[in-house]
């Protein structure tokens, strides 16, 4: 079981990312991934100029890498590979990239979906929105808890 | 004492904010102190959800503190 976190300033190329990832894996079964996209618009309706992630120096890097332990040891993974960005992210630009390989796809569905839920409440990141007015902070949301909390059903 | 405050926090006051603590010995205590001093942050200060880091572990409000500690608080995240 490998698993695979990446704290990065840098633009990266998910497409990249999932070549890089699946060619360590000859003969796996099955590989899913998710990349989450920064969006143009705020809820509101309001055009983006950027989106802001800003971590901790020490803490964020290991938040990442909890979750990644946590989620291949759950669904019993043959890889994880988590990729996730701070600092400035254009509209467009891709905030977060999370791959699970294992030998039979439910296991991979599952594991990226619940790594996503839980990198959207647990990891150690403040996200704020620049538009027109201003920066807005992003508050985490009761959907965001209700996703988490179906794990522990 | 100082306190390094991130997202919106770091807003509302400074990044790094230097105090004396006077009397305060918890973070609670602490947390108290900071948001009578700073009312435009109280809200935020005193909200269950802010969370506290002393020598890179989250504590609780009873955790003591004291000297030349720093205090981080952390504001409800949001990563993914």
């Amino acid at each position: 079981m490998t698993v695979e976190t990446h704290l990065t300033e840098r633009v990266f190329s998910p497409e990249q990312e999932l070549a890089s990832f699946t060619a360590k894996l000859p003969g796996v079964g099955a590989v899913v991934s998710f990349t989450g996209i920064a969006r143009g618009e705020t809820r509101n309706g309001q055009a983006v100029r950027s989106l802001f992630l800003e971590h901790h120096p020490r803490l964020t890097a290991g938040s990442l890498e909890t979750i990644g332990q946590a989620t291949a040891e759950r669904f019993g993974l043959a890889a994880l590979r988590i990729v996730h960005r701070c600092g400035a992210v254009a509209p467009g630009g891709a905030i977060v990239f999370v791959a699970a390989a294992s030998a039979h796809r439910r296991a991979a569905f599952e594991a990226t979906d619940y790594a996503m839920d839980r990198l959207k409440s647990e990891a150690m990141f403040w996200k704020r929105e620049e538009h027109e007015a201003g920066w807005t902070w992003i508050e985490p949301t009761e959907g965001d808890a209700r996703d988490l909390a179906r794990w522990s059903a | 004492m100082r306190a390094i405050f991130f997202g919106k926090l770091a807003d509302r006051l400074d990044r790094t904010v230097s105090f004396d603590a006077g009397g305060a010995c918890t973070v609670g205590e602490v947390r108290a102190l900071l948001a009578e001093r700073h009312p435009q942050a109280s809200a935020d200060l005193l909200a269950p959800s802010l969370r506290a880091c002393v020598r890179d572990a989250i504590v609780g409000d009873d955790h003591p503190v004291g000297g030349e500690d720093t205090i981080e608080f952390f504001p409800p995240v949001s990563g993914g």
